[in-house]
């Protein structure tokens, strides 16, 4: 029940607040990656951001969350808390301008609390009500707006997962590498936004626009400070289906298989005389209620059965996890066309249509 | 299942980092001293960001928030 003491020693200077409910929270001011279970803002009681902390990637949920660097991230906001107050005081820093929004600013929130409330609203419920929002009100684009807190391998970088602002690989022919950016070296700035975090570049890369070509980043090598500007190619916000498979927002995207179930472990592919390592889930549920009832009564009419092992859709088999499958699904799959499983049962393999429905 | 799972990665995140002490501290109430979490540390966790925010002003420390789902 003790918080860990290099914990405590650090968070004891802060003033803490937690929140589980995101119902009151201003979306304006507290913008965060809302598809995550876990994140953490550094912050002045103005309204200036510090640091972020907490983001995930497909591999893992806890790849870039660990005590020594959250230790370390709040050691070294002190400093950067010190030297805002006294910039503030000179009256060369302002706080900033925003505009206070929340749920309850948001009518497709309203009007699905009105028919069955959410109790608890959670981060990635944020993220379902302002994607309704933007569509209700022409500012949300599927094939955009998804594709949110761009990790840094999109421009060909790889951060240390503990000491996040040093750069531990950069990809061979990436903007990275064109920019001049090197191992070793040690970020500082990407834009406006000063990194400590590997959120913080992603926050940079999230306000960048879609259609940015450049982006400053300030690196730090040995005793030098440089300027490597990082070419954006077109498109360069747009993932790919394992990079969108964690992300709470791919459930409301359409078309949608209206099945799934968990992936099979290594024990139940070998008693099924699959390879090992290979990918397969064995289907346990349909969506059959609600208003996508629709999607699971055409998967049932195609032929798919509760127990039945997908070994392969459209002729892809190597999928990462059955979150892959759903997102890839989505992405990659349009309503009209056919698609074609390979499913196991009762030790035969079939072949199964599924009419790709939205 | 999947909201099951996201829950399950969301306490793990929760016990790894802030652990049963913030769950403690919540029991205590919002604005109390988590004696019982923190081994009387008196480190205090609000419920409401804005709140932290006018603390922290009057303070003049920095401000910690942290998100994420309960159990």
């Amino acid at each position: 029940m003790r918080l860990p003491e290099e914990l405590r020693r650090e968070a004891k200077d802060y003033v803490l607040a937690r929140v589980t409910d995101a119902r009151e929270v201003d979306l304006g001011l507290y913008r965060i990656d809302w598809d995550c279970t876990f994140f953490a803002l550094l912050m002045n009681g103005d309204g200036t951001i510090y640091h972020r902390f907490g983001t995930r990637d497909w591999r893992s949920p806890l790849r870039w969350v660990s005590m020594p660097t959250l230790v370390a991230l709040l050691r070294a906001t002190k400093t950067d808390h010190a030297d805002y107050e006294a910039e503030k005081a000179a009256g060369r820093a302002k706080p900033p301008a925003w505009t206070p929004r929340r749920m309850a600013d948001l009518p497709a929130f309203v009007r699905h609390e009105k028919k069955r409330t959410l109790g608890c609203v959670h981060c990635h419920n944020v993220r379902e009500f302002l994607r309704l929002d933007g569509l209700e009100n022409d500012r949300w684009d599927d094939d955009r707006d998804i594709w949110t807190w761009p990790t840094p391998d999109r421009i060909g970088l790889e951060l240390d997962p503990v000491d996040q602002a040093l750069v531990a690989e950069v990809a061979e022919g990436s903007p990275a590498h064109a920019a001049g950016v090197r191992p070793g070296d040690r970020l500082g700035r990407a834009g406006a936004t000063a990194v400590r975090t590997v959120a913080d570049l992603q926050w940079a890369l999230h306000e960048a626009p879609w259609d940015a070509t450049e982006l400053p980043l300030t690196v730090h090598r040995g005793d030098e400070t440089v300027t490597a500007t990082v070419k954006l190619p077109e498109g360069w916000k747009r993932g790919d289906a394992l990079s969108l498979s964690w992300r709470p927002i791919k459930w409301p995207l359409r078309p949608a298989p209206g099945f799934g179930g968990p992936q099979l472990r290594a024990d139940d592919l070998a008693r099924l005389g699959l390879p090992a390592g290979s990918f397969a889930f064995r289907v346990n549920y349909f969506v059959e209620t609600g208003p996508d009832a629709h999607l699971g009564k055409n998967a049932r009419k195609a032929g798919i059965e509760e127990g039945d092992v997908v070994v392969a859709v459209g002729g892809k088999s190597d999928f990462a996890s059955v979150d892959h499958f759903h997102a890839w699904f989505r992405l990659h799959r349009k309503a009209g066309s056919v698609v074609t499983l390979r499913v196991l049962r009762d030790g035969k393999e079939r072949q199964l249509a599924l009419p790709v429905i939205d | 299942m999947r909201r099951r799972r996201e829950v399950i990665l969301g306490a793990l995140l929760a016990s790894v980092l802030l652990g049963v002490a913030v769950a403690a501290t919540a029991d205590d109430g919002a604005g109390k001293a988590g004696e019982r979490g923190d081994g009387g540390s008196e480190l205090r966790w609000e419920s409401d960001p804005d709140v932290a925010r006018a603390r922290a002003a009057r303070e003049g420390k920095p401000v910690l928030v942290v998100f994420r789902c309960e159990l």
